[in-house]
């Protein structure tokens, strides 16, 4: 049997407090939704000023990253290049949804909306590095 | 001249009723999310000091998530039912268990199955400020009695 990394509560509050800094350095009001490998909520923050439209894409594509294990950003690049069978896919293909790999397991993702596309992903970024987790899952070394 | 039983209860009744209505608060501004935490933060204490897992939803006037955070090793479903649960009472501006009740009192109270995404599962509870409504909070991941008990917990943090 072989063992993996799981997200707790105090990892997922440590997520929240990294993205929620890095929105506030940049004067953004942004949701932020945490969702665990199987695509359920762990944690989700609305900052004052995110709408309530936010609240439901942020949740969308954190779930989309961590159930398909690949950013949002890489749906909408599918996409952009022409590959429309996309669109019927169980995914929200719009940037600001990142996969978080720990020892080369996903663990869950994180999904942010309020703001540009590729801001919305700068925030998740921040998020996930405040575990140590990477975007990718990283082979070898 | 005595006033016949019948009378007074009928008045008793009205007056109940007519003062019942009166008490639903009216909508305030939804609630930000430096409260949503606090009450989050009320209902986790509530929840640990009795070892409970769960997971809290904080919900605005219309229902929709401000705040939310899972406990560890909650059941996985509690993640809906607690949304549903806060949504349910900020949407009918009344604890869930009072549909709860509603249901359980059976025949005409089975109309409560028909209202479209209502919980009718206590652990949902509105938060109220100066008198109005800004949201509520949904817990679940217990009995529903102890669900509502940490929601209780977490809107008692505000007044």
């Amino acid at each position: 049997m072989r063992t993996r990394p799981a997200l707790t509560l105090a990892d997922v509050k440590k997520i929240t407090s990294a993205a929620e800094a890095e929105a506030i350095r940049n004067k953004w009001n942004v949701a932020i939704a945490i969702l665990d490998d199987g695509g359920h909520l762990v944690g989700f923050v609305r900052m004052d000023g995110a709408t309530p439209a936010n609240a439901d894409i942020a949740v969308q594509k954190g779930r989309s990253a961590a159930m398909s294990r690949r950013s949002t950003r890489n749906w909408e690049e599918r996409i952009a290049a022409g590959r429309m069978a996309v669109l019927k896919m169980p995914v929200l293909p719009v940037t600001g949804g990142l996969p978080m790999f720990v020892e080369g397991e996903c663990v869950g993702g994180v999904g942010v909306s309020g703001v540009q596309s590729h801001e919305d992903e700068q925030i998740a970024q921040a998020g996930i590095e405040a575990i140590g987790a990477s975007a990718e899952r990283r082979t070898g070394a | 001249m005595k006033t016949p039983v019948s009378i007074v209860v009928a008045v008793a009744a009205f007056a109940a009723a007519a003062f019942a209505h009166a008490q639903v608060p009216g909508y305030g501004p939804p609630i930000n999310l430096d409260t949503a935490k606090k009450v989050a933060a009320g209902a986790a204490a509530e929840a640990r000091n009795n070892k409970w897992s769960v997971v809290i939803a904080v919900v605005d006037t219309h229902g929709e998530l401000v705040y939310l955070e899972r406990l560890d090793d909650t059941q996985v479903a509690s993640v809906n039912i607690a949304l549903g649960k806060g949504r349910t009472a900020a949407r009918f501006k009344r604890p869930s268990k009072a549909l709860q009740d509603a249901l359980a009192g059976g025949g005409a109270g089975l109309r409560i199955l028909q209202l479209e995404g209502a919980v009718a599962v206590e652990g949902g509870v509105p938060v109220i400020m100066d008198g109005k409504i800004v949201g509520a909070v949904g817990v679940s991941g217990v009995t529903s009695e102890q669900d509502g008990q940490v929601a209780r917990a977490g809107a008692g943090v505000v007044k």
